[in-house]
């Protein structure tokens, strides 16, 4: 392609680079409709001042402040899961097993992926503080545990009772034996 | 864990198990049998005046009336005379009307009528004072039944007891009982007496033992319509009749009724014309042997001409005479013979207005012959039924209706009865059916599964008996072999995918196991039937070394063999496959009932006499039986003993029932399993159950007064006692014990108001009654009957039923593993059916008079109501008509859910039973075509959409 043929640039180009004149004074005297800011103003407001970068510290607590919400965050959860068992109710149905299952899966996985999950707030100085986030963070996967294991019992799958047990009971065999005719 | 409640929760939703329409008819098998005809009372008539077809109407020897199609067997209805199916009522009489519709009986005091072409009862008269029927005849009818004449019957009556007298009365045919009679208080109970009809007289013949001669015979004749007395006199005929049916007089209701005498050697028959002083006698020639048996067969009909047919026998031949009678002057001329032939032969004598033709029916052929003349109308071979099991057998009694078309065409249809007691209906040579009526007399029943003996069960049993190596290299070998059959198999498999789901015997025996049913009956005659469609396999008659006053005890089965012991002691084994006998052992030691004991080397026969004393049956297998057996038995007067039954045998306990007397004995079932030793309640904690094999339940009853006693047999200890007040033991008392709990009704009225009542009573066992509990004995794992363990009482619940009536021959469903809950199964003596009550229906720990808890309702339990309904649509015979039911036998069968059902004593009936549903079977509704062409049709739409998904998936893959 050729220098020549470059077209001429199209008019909404001419017209950002030129922007228009600037207004006289009494048009200047208008406020501006709402919602348009006038180039004075934008150019007034683009004037940032540039941030200062936080210290390592301010970063730590940060993290830490981090961590604890996802540590409680299951916590926050048991209420609202206690509450679905509940209403679930405690028949065997693709709804209450679903959940009974989810309520297992969940925390196991938690628990297994603690540490992975705490590795980017993890700081060379918060590591002490971050044993404590993490106990706090099983233990609440604990708690959910829990529920689940008490919505398992409620729905009587759990071994806990004599009868559970019968068929590994005998019956007591006679040392006499009488017959009759036939 | 829950499932068991939810199952049970399911199950209480419906209430009652009920039969499906489709599993009706099915399922089930039913022989609806009459019981073997007498020859006097079994005839072909036409059911009314205008039908052209006649029907069979016979009258059996279990007194049950029935009239048959002669076209295929099947019964056009029924009536059981006695209240039940009676055996041996041989003093039973059927006589029918010419074309007015009717059939009439007399059965012990009770004269009958019966509308012939629905069985429906017209009247009933019933005989004054203690008296019992001994004959029954028709009187001649003058005139059509359209100018208003009406059949009547003349009944002879015999009293019970000596000093009554003998009554012969005219009963009117329109049920208005007795016109005349006439008593006779001379004849003595010991003779034998008879009434012979005709046209205008009726004659009464006694043949009493006179003081110096050996037989008086004397005749009183009768005007018929007045009952006015004419004549008496005493021919000279003191030797015995040669009626074919027992009876006195030969042709009663035709113009020339007879007495025909005679006496072994039978080389002198002497007639008498009746009415007629003369006494003619006749010479027979014996063909050189001795003749065994003379009898007269003679046709009925009021026109027909006066022939009579003797039927002569002897050792190795038969052959007939016939005689025709100059009614005028009283002489007899013989006409002509039948040849003697070497075969069996029964003669049959019928009367098509005038004419009268005599048949003759042997194992080979049929032929008939005019009274005219010896040559024969019609000769026919004798062709089996197609598929029928057995060859045509020896006719004892023949039953013949000829028809004659256009003057030249002869047919006929001849009813013969054979010596097994099979009825058959062939019609020219060819048999059109075969009713086996000797079922009819079951008496005893076991089963026999053909698994014992499949080549393949002995196969393996082999192989456990031989070393690894062997018995692996065998196995493969064995594989190989089957692999043969594979494609065989493939093609079947292919036929099944794409058939409807089948419900043919074949299939259902598949699925079932086939087992076949053996049955002992009272004529001493061992019969095999299919315990699926109740088709008969094979029958047998006790082996010849048994002698003849031996009846059958105890059946028993094992290794495909059938072994049959008699009262007399002996013991005789069957092959159970085929009914050949395998071998005969007479035994020294009289036999009532059998145990069967552990003992060494083999198990030990106990061998319990009359008097209820058990003994080690050593003449038959020398064997000692195991010590430390207690056995129980029932002595003369009625006390149950226990013996400790090991090198000697010794009496232990004797129960005698204060007051009263013990009716009957109730055991578990031999096969009993127990899946489950606790009940599981509602909030998960376990009621435990007490059973033990030695309960016995005892029915006593004494004054009115049932009394119910669940004893300990080893040590004869009572457990538990209830009683009952205005029991009457006129009405079924059964009992059943199964598991922990037995049932067991009764009718009782009440004093005040003397209504009935039937009650159903359940009572349950259990080790505590509180839940998680195992009672004294707790953790032990066994205890000693003898010891202080010994006094351990179960703790009962019971609760008690009305029914709207009367039940009996309580048995309980049995599957292989006891864990289908059981039903209760019955038979309704009086609604004809047999019936299963699910247990937990009749549970003992259902709530009274509230709803039950939310724990309660989780267990199955429901509101207790006394009343049981007895729904018909939940009867196990469904529309079937199920007379005399006196056993009900169930075993399991393949499947879990189900068990066979069979009751006999008249009736045969077979069904199968599934108290739980059949929760291990795909339904009928199961489509297995739809299920492979869903598969097909969702493969197919995804080759179709796999070019659209790899067009889809490439272009995702550029844009």
């Amino acid at each position: 392609m050729s220098e020549k043929e470059i077209p001429p640039p199209p008019r909404w180009v001419v017209e950002l680079n030129s922007p228009p004149p600037s207004r006289s004074k009494s048009a200047s005297s208008l406020p501006d409709p709402p919602g348009f800011l006038s180039s004075k103003a934008v150019s007034k407001k683009s004037e940032q001042k540039t941030r200062k970068p936080p210290t390592q510290e301010e970063m730590d607590t940060l993290k830490l402040k981090k961590s604890w919400e996802i540590a409680l965050g299951p916590a926050k959860q048991l209420p609202m899961q206690a509450i679905m068992g509940y209403m679930s109710g405690n028949s065997l149905q693709i709804f209450s097993i679903m959940m009974v299952f989810m309520l297992f899966k969940g925390p196991l996985q938690a628990i297994a992926q603690t540490n992975s999950t705490f590795a980017r707030l993890e700081g060379e100085n918060t590591r002490s503080q971050m044993l404590g986030v993490k106990a706090v963070y099983v233990l609440m996967n604990c708690l959910l545990l829990a529920l689940g294991i008490w919505k398992v019992n409620a729905m009587g799958l759990l071994p806990t009772t004599r009868s559970d047990w019968l068929a590994w009971e005998y019956a007591r065999t006679p040392l006499e034996r009488a017959y009759f005719p036939r | 864990m829950r499932w068991h409640g939810i199952f049970s929760v399911a199950l209480s939703v419906i209430p009652v198990q009920s039969l499906f329409v489709d599993e009706a008819y099915n399922i089930d098998f039913h022989h609806a049998l009459l019981g073997i005809p007498q020859p006097h009372s079994t005839f072909f008539h036409k059911p009314d005046a205008s039908s052209n077809a006649a029907l069979l109407y016979s009258l059996s020897d279990k007194a049950v009336l029935g009239a048959l199609n002669p076209r295929d067997g099947s019964l056009v209805w029924r009536q059981s005379l006695a209240s039940q199916p009676t055996v041996n009522a041989t003093t039973s009489f059927l006589v029918a009307g010419e074309g007015d519709g009717k059939v009439t009986t007399a059965v012990g005091k009770e004269v009958a009528t019966w509308d012939a072409s629905d069985g429906k009862l017209v009247w009933k008269y019933t005989a004054r004072g203690e008296v019992k029927a001994v004959d029954l005849q028709a009187v001649p009818v003058l005139g059509s039944s359209t100018d208003g004449a009406v059949q009547d019957v003349i009944l002879l009556t015999q009293p019970l007891q000596e000093g009554g007298s003998y009554v012969v009365s005219r009963i009117g045919g329109d049920g208005s009982g007795e016109r005349w009679r006439h008593e006779d208080v001379d004849t003595k109970l010991d003779a034998q007496v008879g009434i012979a009809t005709s046209l205008k007289h009726l004659f009464y013949i006694t043949k009493s033992a006179g003081l110096l001669s050996g037989q008086r015979t004397k005749v009183v004749v009768f005007d018929i319509i007045t009952g006015k007395q004419l004549k008496e006199y005493s021919p000279a005929l003191d030797s015995e009749t040669v009626a074919v049916d027992g009876r006195l007089a030969s042709a009663s209701g035709s113009e020339a009724p007879l007495l025909i005498t005679s006496e072994t050697p039978y080389k002198t028959i002497k007639f008498n014309l009746l009415g007629n002083n003369k006494v003619s006698t006749i010479t027979l020639d014996d063909k050189g042997e001795d003749i065994v048996s003379v009898s007269a067969h003679s046709a009925l009909g009021t026109t027909a001409e006066s022939h009579f047919l003797l039927h002569v026998r002897t050792a190795t031949k038969n052959w007939a005479e016939v005689y025709h009678i100059n009614t005028a002057t009283g002489d007899f001329k013989r006409a002509y013979s039948l040849p003697a032939i070497k075969d069996a032969s029964a003669f049959a004598a019928s009367n098509n207005g005038k004419n009268v033709f005599f048949s003759r029916a042997t194992s080979t052929e049929v032929s008939v012959y005019s009274s005219q003349s010896h040559g024969h109308l019609g000769r026919w071979p004798r062709n089996v039924l197609a598929g029928s099991r057995t060859s045509s057998t020896d006719p004892i009694y023949a039953i013949a209706e000829v028809a004659i078309r256009d003057n030249t065409n002869t047919a006929v249809r001849t009813a013969i009865i054979s010596p097994e007691g099979s009825l058959y209906l062939v019609r020219n040579g060819d048999t059109q059916w075969v009713r086996a009526e000797m079922l009819a007399y079951a008496e005893l029943a076991a089963w026999f599964d053909y698994a014992q003996v499949t080549p393949l069960a002995q196969e393996l049993s082999a192989e456990v008996s031989v070393d690894p190596a062997t018995a692996y290299i065998n196995r493969v070998y064995r594989h190989a072999k089957e692999l043969m059959h594979l494609p065989n198999y493939l093609v079947k498999l292919a036929q099944g995918a794409f058939g409807p789901a089948e419900d043919k015997p074949s299939v259902r025996e598949d699925l079932l196991g086939s087992r076949s049913l053996i049955l002992a009956t009272s004529r001493k005659q061992i019969v095999s039937l299919s315990g699926i469609s109740g088709a008969i396999q094979w029958d047998a008659d006790l082996p010849s070394a048994i002698s003849d006053g031996a009846a059958v005890r105890s059946l028993a089965i094992s290794e495909g063999r059938v072994t049959i012991y008699t009262s007399d002691g002996s013991v005789s084994v069957l092959n159970a496959t085929t009914g050949g006998v395998i071998e005969t052992k007479t035994g020294t030691i009289p036999a009532a009932r059998i145990i069967e004991l552990p003992g060494t080397p083999a198990s030990t026969l106990l061998k319990v006499n009359e008097e209820g004393i058990p003994q080690v049956a050593v003449d038959l297998a020398p064997s000692v039986p195991l010590e430390g057996n207690v056995v129980m038995t029932q002595d003369q007067t009625g006390n149950l003993v226990g013996w400790t039954v090991g090198t000697t045998v010794r009496k232990t306990w004797t129960f005698t029932p204060t007051p009263g007397k013990i009716v009957a004995v109730t055991t578990r079932p031999e096969q009993d399993p127990i899946a489950s030793i606790g009940k599981v309640l509602g909030d998960r904690s376990v009621l435990y159950k007490y059973f033990t094999p030695n309960m016995a339940v005892l029915t006593t009853m004494s004054n009115e007064i049932l009394t119910m006693y669940l004893i300990d047999a080893v040590t004869g200890a009572v457990l538990h006692t209830s009683s009952h007040a205005g029991v009457l033991d006129s009405f079924p008392i059964s009992a059943v014990l199964s598991e922990n709990w037995y049932a067991y009704t009764f009718t009782s009225s009440n004093p005040e108001t003397n209504a009935l009542s039937t009650q159903l009573i359940i009572s349950e066992l259990y080790e505590s009654d509180v839940p998680n509990d195992r009672g004294q004995l707790s953790a032990q794992t066994n205890y000693s009957s003898f010891g202080p363990d010994g006094n351990v009482k179960p703790h009962v619940v019971s609760a008690a039923f009305t029914l709207a009536e009367p039940m009996s021959h309580l048995t309980v469903t049995q599957t292989a593993q006891g864990i289908t809950s059981r039903s209760l199964l019955a038979y309704l003596p009086g609604s004809h059916a047999m019936i299963a009550i699910p247990r937990h229906v009749l549970d003992a720990r259902r709530p009274i008079d509230r709803d039950p808890t939310s724990s309660e309702a989780e267990e199955g339990l429901f509101r207790y109501t006394p009343e049981l309904s007895l729904d018909p649509k939940t009867f196990l015979s469904h529309a079937r008509d199920v007379v005399g039911i006196s056993h009900i036998s169930a075993v399991p069968t393949l499947l879990e859910s189900t068990s066979t059902v069979f009751g006999f004593g008249h009736d045969i009936f077979g069904t199968q039973v599934a108290p739980s549903q059949t929760f291990d079977v795909l339904g009928k509704n199961f489509s297995k075509f739809q299920l492979l062409a869903t598969v097909v049709a969702l493969y197919l739409g995804v080759l179709a959409l796999r070019p659209l998904v790899r067009r889809n998936v490439v272009k995702r893959g550029w844009l």
